[in-house]
């Protein structure tokens, strides 16, 4: 793709994403019309307290952390997939979002009263000890192939599950099974100021760690050979980057719950337009997350009188998405 | 090792489960003293009938809420309401329900949500379900739709603790109820009688439970170890669950004169068991509860009980005491403002030589209509 076609294609989502976001900010259930947040951004006293409340704690920090969450896992993806050399390496599927789902579930039933930083950390930590046994198993089998990561990940996944599932069965119901329920249907509903300012710190490490490495996740796109022929210590800067990408998953999970879907099909859109596996396409992959995550969520609160969980609209959302850009490279193969 | 400090807290949780109820038994026979003394008093000094003495004294201990006021919600929260609230969200059946009972559907301005499916909106509020806001559920609450009903009150269960920080970090008083046993009902109720100064409805309603509760004490207490029969309370979801020994449930049959076949059992929810345990068992009721809603029973029937050839020898199935609890109000088996009603249906059924369901129907009715207004038909009991 020329440099020009990709400016407009950066450009154009962009503009969606700032779209979406108008958007976003303007629906809700408590109605606060354009004209009001204009008095409010203009700071006009006679404005309600209420609806000046609503904006800033629920509606604005709601929308930062769409466009949040959906960068994070669209980027992270992309990493995944980059650094492991696999089209299915997502959060989801090698075992990392069921490793955080079991941090997150331990950290709510072992500390009675896990505020938003121990169920990060604690998803964190699970996140991060699935990549590891992910990355473990496959050296152990001595295969590199895409079906030894799948089935690693199965591994790990099933592992997590049924001790989440052990978790379960003890785990008061009122309080810490719904807390781990409502964890893991994912949702943007109870997103406030507080909340987003206690991940933004992880989340802006996450991602300047990758941006900054950014030339270090592109050679080894390459493969391992070339990477250690131009003198990159491997095994540090492997681990320092998946360290950084998990942590940028965490810090949007432990807010939004589980999401589904985006980390795996934003690469591939974003592959399948440009063409291409660098920098940009990274870049390229959070923007497509943080579209199909904000648009997810505004249909999420807005299709239905009670908020509809937000995976099934991002899986209802991407799918589309992902099998036109398909159906498009295989077209423009047989011409 | 995850699994061993996992294992090590649930037995510690286990264990401080345990002696919380320990404690609750306590207080519980403590208040329980104390209201037979007060009993014997009024019965001493006044030569009046035994409703009117409690009305007074109900009336007696209900004090103006003078605001504002300070609270202690079931989660040990502290919540200042400055004035009376007039626009209440109730975001869990259970407390707008509670709401109804205490004569506040006037100053209900959401719910939870499925509303249509509850019976009880039906009969108690029809006239206001289509003004009624909804807040969805406790799981998925809407915040927003919460905010737009301008609410100066919002009630939420246990479970939406987090929502309810948020709301009050927004300057809006959300009072966590978290009725669990019969004593957290009436804590509950307590707690909402003050925050919205219906003090004296609420001391009413509790009044009338120790009033029932005193009933069935004097119907049952009689009766000997022998007389008590072995009851199997289904789960909702399947008959294949039960309620273990510390689940609210098993309460309602122990005071209703009967033994819980899930005694055998540690834990405080619905738990699994076995066609071979329920063999073991043996007992001689099986009850099965409403579906949640109460709008129904659950999936499955009394005649799939009585029919399942695994369950052929069980004393319950040969004798044909499988019973549903009566369905189209509430559910009875929780602990829900009408709960007493379903100690009272578990009485009628084990001993209907004691008290039978002719006189429950009444009492039902004659609940219904003091608390929240209607006229019961009372023939899906007796018919």
């Amino acid at each position: 793709m020329s440099k020009q076609k990709e400016r407009i294609v950066f450009s154009g989502i962009i503009a969606a994403i700032f779209i979406a976001a108008i958007i976003s900010v303007c629906i809700g259930k408590y109605e606060i019309s354009l004209g009001e947040i204009r008095q409010i951004l203009q700071g006009d006293p006679d404005v309600s307290e209420m609806s000046r409340q609503v904006l800033f704690t629920l509606r604005v920090p709601r929308t930062v952390m769409g466009i949040l969450a959906g960068a994070g896992l669209g980027l992270a993806g992309c990493v995944y997939q980059i650094i492991f050399k696999n089209p299915l390496a997502s959060p989801d599927i090698i075992g990392i979002a069921g490793g955080a789902n079991l941090g997150a579930a331990l950290a709510i039933v072992s500390v009675s009263s896990a505020g938003m930083f121990g169920i990060a950390l604690g998803s964190f930590a699970g996140g991060f000890l699935a990549v590891f046994c992910v990355m473990l198993l496959v050296k152990a089998t001595g295969l590199r192939s895409t079906a030894t990561y799948v089935l690693a990940g199965i591994v790990i996944n099933a592992v997590s599950k049924a001790v989440i599932m052990g978790l379960k069965y003890f785990a008061d119901p009122e309080n810490e099974l719904a807390a781990m329920e409502y964890w893991e249907m994912g949702t943007l509903g109870n997103t406030t100021a507080s909340k987003v300012m206690s991940v933004l710190p992880m989340f802006l490490i996450g991602l300047a760690g990758l941006i900054l490495l950014h030339r270090q996740i592109e050679m080894m796109a390459l493969g391992d050979n070339e990477c250690r022929a131009l003198g990159m210590r491997l095994g540090i800067v492997r681990t320092v980057i998946l360290l950084l990408s998990t942590l940028l998953v965490a810090a949007v999970i432990c807010i939004t719950g589980l999401i589904s879907f985006v980390g795996l099909i934003a690469p591939h859109i974003s592959r399948l337009i440009l063409k291409r596996n660098n920098f940009h396409t990274m870049i390229l992959s959070g923007l497509i997350g943080a579209i199909v995550v904000l648009c997810a969520d505004v249909l999420a609160r807005s299709l239905y009188s009670a908020e509809l969980p937000i995976s099934i609209l991002t899986t209802v959302i991407g799918v589309p998405m992902l099998v036109y850009f398909l159906c498009q490279r295989g077209r423009g193969r047989s011409v | 090792m995850k699994k061993l400090c996992s294992m090590l807290l649930v037995m510690g949780m286990t264990v401080s489960l345990v002696a919380g109820c320990g404690k609750t038994a306590e207080t519980e026979t403590a208040s329980a003293e104390a209201a037979q003394t007060e009993q014997e008093t009024a019965q001493e000094t006044e030569q009046e009938s035994e409703q009117e003495t409690e009305a007074e004294t109900a009336q007696e201990t209900a004090q103006e809420t003078t605001y504002p006021v300070t609270l202690t919600d079931q989660v040990g929260n502290e919540v200042t309401i400055s004035e009376q609230p007039e626009r209440i969200v109730s975001g869990y059946y259970i407390s707008s329900s509670t709401c109804l009972a205490l004569g506040l559907k006037d100053r209900l301005v959401a719910v939870e949500e499925k509303v249509e499916e509850r019976p009880i909106y039906q009969y108690a509020a029809a006239d206001i379900m289509d003004s009624l806001g909804n807040v969805g559920s406790a799981k998925a609450f809407d915040l927003e739709a919460c905010l737009a009903t301008e609410p100066d009150l919002v009630i939420l269960p246990k479970k939406a603790q987090d929502y309810a920080k948020t709301l009050t970090e927004m300057g809006i008083p959300t009072l966590v109820v978290a009725p669990e046993s019969h004593e957290k009902l009436v804590e509950m109720i307590d707690l909402i009688g003050e925050a919205a100064n219906v003090n004296e409805a609420a001391a009413a309603l509790t009044a009338e439970y120790d009033e029932i509760l005193g009933k069935i004490e004097k119907l049952t207490s009689g009766l000997g170890e022998d007389e008590k029969p072995t009851v199997y309370m289904c789960g909702t979801s399947s008959y294949l669950t039960t309620a273990p020994k510390d689940m609210y449930q098993a309460s309602l049959i122990t005071t209703a004169g009967g033994k819980n076949a899930g005694d055998v059992l540690e834990g405080d929810s619905w738990t699994d068991v076995s066609y071979e345990q329920i063999l073991e068992m043996n007992p001689d009721y099986i009850i099965i509860p409403t579906n949640n809603m109460a709008n129904g029973q659950p999936d499955y029937s009394a005649e799939q009980v009585m029919t399942d050839e695994n369950l052929a020898e069980v004393t319950a199935v040969k004798n044909g005491d499988v019973y549903n609890m009566p369905s189209g109000y509430e559910a009875w088996d929780s602990p829900v403002p009408s709960g007493v009603l379903g100690m009272l249906w578990m009485t009628a059924t084990l001993h209907p030589d004691l008290y039978s369901m002719d006189e429950f129907a009444d009492d039902a009715a004659a609940f219904y209509k003091t608390f929240y207004g209607f006229d019961m038909d009372t023939s899906s009991i007796t018919g």
